[in-house]
């Protein structure tokens, strides 16, 4: 059964790296930090946010080490990535990472993995590619690295869109007004996150989770 | 356990609904009509809400209509107690919450969900079974017509739920107000489309699709 913790944010506060770790309930869990979505940031010089995001994993309790997929194959990935327990998306450019996963067969593996029911959580753009297509949010991400054609494809884990980071002033012109034409479609359910929400699914049962209101 | 299917369009799913619900279940249905009383309709403004009571009958629901208009909280207790489903009908969320504030309506419907009666809804009565309704405003229709200082919905549901995502009709209404005004840090959103609805089951949610 799938259990997985889509967040607009886990470094927003460390309430919500907390409350995490409390619904994962694996004591220390050796965790993936996957740090290849920031890549394409990094290498055109945007800030990156995998270091907040990092210590306050760490700080609940997680047991992290940094891994990236580029570069690396099928095998080197599932032997790399077998005895986690859990695997982190961090936030980024998810159509970059979407590139990297075709080149690398990461779906495959994380597909095993969540069938495994071993946790998966994922942060903005690893919340965003657990779903059925990235497109709705592409609009935040920089393209000059990919190369034509570029899979908007997700890994379909929930039958809805999601929106991280709902209500930040840094997104406003993206959201409302880039984006809405890809996103008022009949075919497309959305659920818009603010960074202090998460969504934990259990099987094909979810609900959202507010740290506000757990304090 | 806590049950309820929050649709957009009712007709559009309702079939898949009552499937999920048991005759006995269905056969006792009171369905609300307070969200439509807000106005007078003219006949041809109606097709929707005749069209759900097609569909409610086409999927084996057997219903009695309620207003809760001028009705007591004792009114609802008694009035209501034999019912195992309630259905609450599209229209104005504004005005029901309204009327739904002089009666502790939503308290009422929190302790039956919980104790097993089933919510089933369209659009305003899917509004109103989320966690608050002010974004679903819009001039004419909305909070500071009627004066709701008290924007809590019933709370099935910890999102607010905006019904008719991407339909044509209802574009203009979304790009002048509703999409603008969810863009805040207050709740989380859910922008349900005509042909899917919510299902609620204890504390889990799923979206269901209807083709």
């Amino acid at each position: 059964m799938q259990h997985l913790i889509l967040a607009a944010s886990s470094d927003h506060s460390q309430a919500i790296a907390d409350s995490i770790y409390r619904r994962i309930a694996i004591k220390n869990p050796k965790t993936a930090f996957i740090t290849t979505p920031i890549e394409a940031e990094a290498q055109i010089g945007m800030k990156t946010w995998e270091g907040e995001d990092r210590s306050a994993l760490t700080n609940a309790g997680f047991i992290t080490f940094d891994y990236t997929i580029t570069g690396k194959n099928r095998e080197q990935i599932f032997a790399d990535l077998a005895d986690c327990d859990v695997i982190h998306v961090t936030g980024g450019n998810e159509l970059y990472f979407r590139a990297k996963c075709d080149e690398s067969g990461f779906e495959e593996f994380i597909n095993e993995h969540v069938s495994k029911g071993k946790p998966y959580i994922g942060s903005s753009c690893g919340a965003i590619i657990a779903t059925q297509d990235i497109s709705p949010t592409s609009m935040l991400n920089d393209k000059s690295l990919l190369k034509e054609p570029i899979n908007t494809k997700g890994f379909g884990f929930v039958n809805f869109s999601i929106l991280p980071h709902w209500g930040l002033k840094d997104f406003a012109k993206e959201y409302l007004v880039d984006s809405f034409e890809i996103l008022y479609q009949e075919s497309r359910p959305i659920v818009a996150l603010n960074n202090y929400q998460y969504i934990e699914v259990v099987g094909d049962d979810w609900q959202i989770v507010d740290v506000r209101s757990e304090s | 356990m806590k049950r309820a299917y929050l649709a957009s369009q009712f007709y559009v799913v309702g079939q898949n609904i009552g499937a999920q619900i048991s005759s006995v279940d269905k056969a006792a249905t009171v369905f609300i009509t307070t969200p439509i009383k807000y106005k007078v309709f003219k006949e041809s403004e109606l097709g929707w809400h005749y069209k759900n009571r097609a569909a409610l009958k086409e999927a084996g629901f057997v219903t009695e209509d309620y207003d809760i208009t001028d009705k007591s909280e004792e009114d609802l207790i008694r009035d209501l107690a034999k019912y195992r489903v309630m259905y609450v009908e599209g229209g104005n969320p504004f005005s029901t919450l309204k009327i739904a504030q002089t009666n502790n309506f939503a308290k009422y419907v929190r302790g039956r969900v919980e104790d097993g009666m089933i919510y089933v809804s369209e659009s305003a009565g899917s509004v109103l079974a989320g966690i608050d309704v002010t974004a679903n405003s819009r001039p004419g229709k909305g909070v500071k017509e009627y004066n709701l200082t008290d924007t809590k919905g019933i709370g099935l549901i910890n999102a607010v739920i905006m019904p008719h995502w991407g339909q044509g009709p209802k574009r203009d209404d979304y790009t002048e107000y509703k999409y603008p005004q969810t863009y805040t840090e207050d709740f989380s959103y859910i922008f349900l489309p005509d042909t899917k609805y919510i299902e609620v089951s204890g504390d889990g949610y799923k979206i269901i699709s209807v083709t």
